[in-house]
């Protein structure tokens, strides 16, 4: 398992930081892909994978994650509408036991994977410094989850939240809050990126804490729903979803954070 | 014999690192009581009211009861249950509303070709109990291929009763039994038995039925003469190693008499 977790990584990370360095159109149209296919995941706790509620919650996603290119107003277009249409076709094609939980579940869909995942197009393409600002988010997430992935399971006794999610440990959480605040830390001096020092300890302290609730956001959705992963798409990994947790909230955060705090 | 019982948040899908430590003195604990049973049958009811109590669909909790088939198994391999058969779908499920019983034949292919693979490194034999002659060219292929594949695999045989029925099972063996001109006096228990879907498998000793209902629903009515019978309140989503153990614990403390005055727990009886 550990093995092909980390095959899976070194095949995607360097095709991850190469469409971040790349950005342009590319990173745009990889980035609604995945977020479609994660809304797919999403909605298939409920419906099959071929559903036709299933495909248009997905491709009206990625729409929201195009949308977000074009500038907020249209962005907001695509979010009112999705968020519309999605729980209506819901309701239009009832699954076998048609439930308002199920058009509630499509609206989940639309609002935490389109809205949360747009942030992940909106900060590559923000005035300065787009790209830094995106490695810095990417990496930094990317440890915490490492960081409390190998404490955890090296000396992780004290359950963290086991209704939610059993494997979590206090241990693991410790760890991914140090390695993502050093992570932070060294890339915001790295990229030269325009933080007063206050700023950058705000944001290595909050970082890995939104990256954790994330975590605990989708597990508590699996848990819900009673399954472990939501697809077996990445070897080791899980689906896109499973991957995708904390980074939805911690695009959120940066973004907001570059717009409300940094400039 | 008290084995350790888990605490009930434990339950998400207890990874096999995690209990490489635990797993020895489980087994030995239970293995010196000479009271695991040698095969365990289950009636997995319950995916539809787990769904309907956390206001999901149907189809919701079909994903997630499926979802517990692979750990119920590893869990049962790990405390030295020889054969494990799962009821899955009964031939009178077929009268349940046509999107429920699609989604259901989707779900079984679906479910054998993500697990044959585990199962078959981890040396466990899949057969199939019941009829496949009503499921799709695709499905019956699936099935096969996987049951050709794990043949000869000797650790556990996990039986999927999958659209079966124990009256049809009789029924069935029945005519065949004319068709191969056997004599009258020539039919006995053991021949009988050779006869059934589960010629081979051996009677189970233990049947688990999870959602609190009590009765057979037509499973394994021949072979279940003499088997121990099981109910639990928990739904199948949420039946975990607690509930095994459980289910176990209450086995080994049964005196097993087969119709006689001894107790002959751990032998089997001459008949």
């Amino acid at each position: 398992m550990l093995r092909q977790r980390v095959a899976s990584a070194a095949v995607g990370v360097p095709v991850i930081l190469l469409l971040i360095y790349a950005g342009g159109p590319w990173y745009t149209i990889a980035v609604a892909a995945a977020l479609a296919v994660a809304a797919v995941e999403f909605q298939h706790v409920s419906r099959d994978w071929l559903d036709p509620v299933c495909i248009l919650t997905g491709a009206l996603v990625a729409g929201i994650a195009v949308g977000a290119r074009s500038g907020t107003g249209v962005w907001a277009a695509w979010l009112a509408g999705a968020a519309i249409i999605a729980p209506l076709a819901a309701l239009a094609r009832p699954s076998e036991d048609s439930k308002v939980i199920d058009a509630l579940w499509t609206l989940g869909g639309v609002t935490y994977v389109g809205f949360l995942g747009s942030f992940i197009v909106l900060l590559r393409y923000i005035d300065a410094d787009a790209r830094s600002w995106v490695y810095l988010t990417v990496l930094s997430t990317f440890a915490v989850d490492t960081g409390a992935f190998f404490i955890g399971s090296a000396i992780g006794r004290h359950k963290l939240a086991p209704q939610i999610s059993p494997h979590k440990t206090v241990e693991g959480l410790v760890g991914g809050y140090a390695a993502g605040f050093v992570t932070v830390t060294i890339l915001a001096y790295a990229f030269r990126l325009e933080m007063a020092p206050i700023q950058i300890t705000a944001l290595g302290l909050l970082l890995p804490g939104i990256a954790a609730l994330g975590d605990l956001a989708e597990s508590a959705v699996k848990r819900i729903a009673g399954i472990k992963d939501t697809s077996e798409l990445i070897p080791g990994h899980g689906g896109i979803l499973d991957r995708l947790d904390s980074i939805l909230f911690t695009f959120a955060l940066v973004y907001l954070f570059t717009q409300w705090v940094v400039y | 014999m008290r084995l350790r019982q888990r605490r009930k948040s434990d339950s998400g899908g207890p990874s096999p690192e995690e209990h490489a430590p635990s797993r020895e003195p489980k087994l030995r604990a239970v293995k010196q009581a000479g009271a695991v049973p040698r095969h365990v049958a289950i009636i997995m009811d319950g995916n539809g009211r787990w769904a309907a109590q956390r206001g999901l669909s149907r189809q919701a909790g079909h994903r997630a009861g499926t979802e517990n088939i692979r750990r119920i198994i590893q869990a049962f391999g790990e405390r030295g249950v020889e054969v494990l058969t799962l009821y899955a779908f009964s031939t009178e499920n077929w009268t349940r509303p046509r999107r429920e019983v699609n989604a259901l034949m989707r779900l079984v292919p679906r479910v054998i070709s993500r697990e044959v693979k585990e199962l078959h490194k981890n040396g466990v034999r899949l057969v199939h109990v019941g009829s496949l002659e009503p499921l799709s060219p695709d499905v019956r292929k699936k099935v096969e291929d996987a049951i050709e594949l794990t043949k000869d695999n000797e650790r556990m045989t996990v039986a999927l009763a999958f659209n079966y029925g124990g009256r049809a099972e009789i029924l069935d063996a029945v005519r065949r039994i004319i068709a191969d001109h056997v004599p009258p006096d020539g039919i006995d228990e053991a021949l009988f038995s050779s006869y059934l879907y589960t010629a081979g498998l051996g009677d189970p000793d233990l049947i688990i039925r999870t959602a609190g209902e009590m009765r057979l629903s037509n499973f394994l009515l021949w072979q279940s003469a003499y088997a121990e019978f099981y109910a639990t309140p928990t739904f199948w989503p949420d039946f975990d190693e607690a509930d095994i153990d459980r289910a176990l614990d209450a086995y080994a403390q049964r005196e097993r008499r087969f119709g006689g005055v001894e107790p002959l727990n751990g032998k089997t009886p001459d008949r």
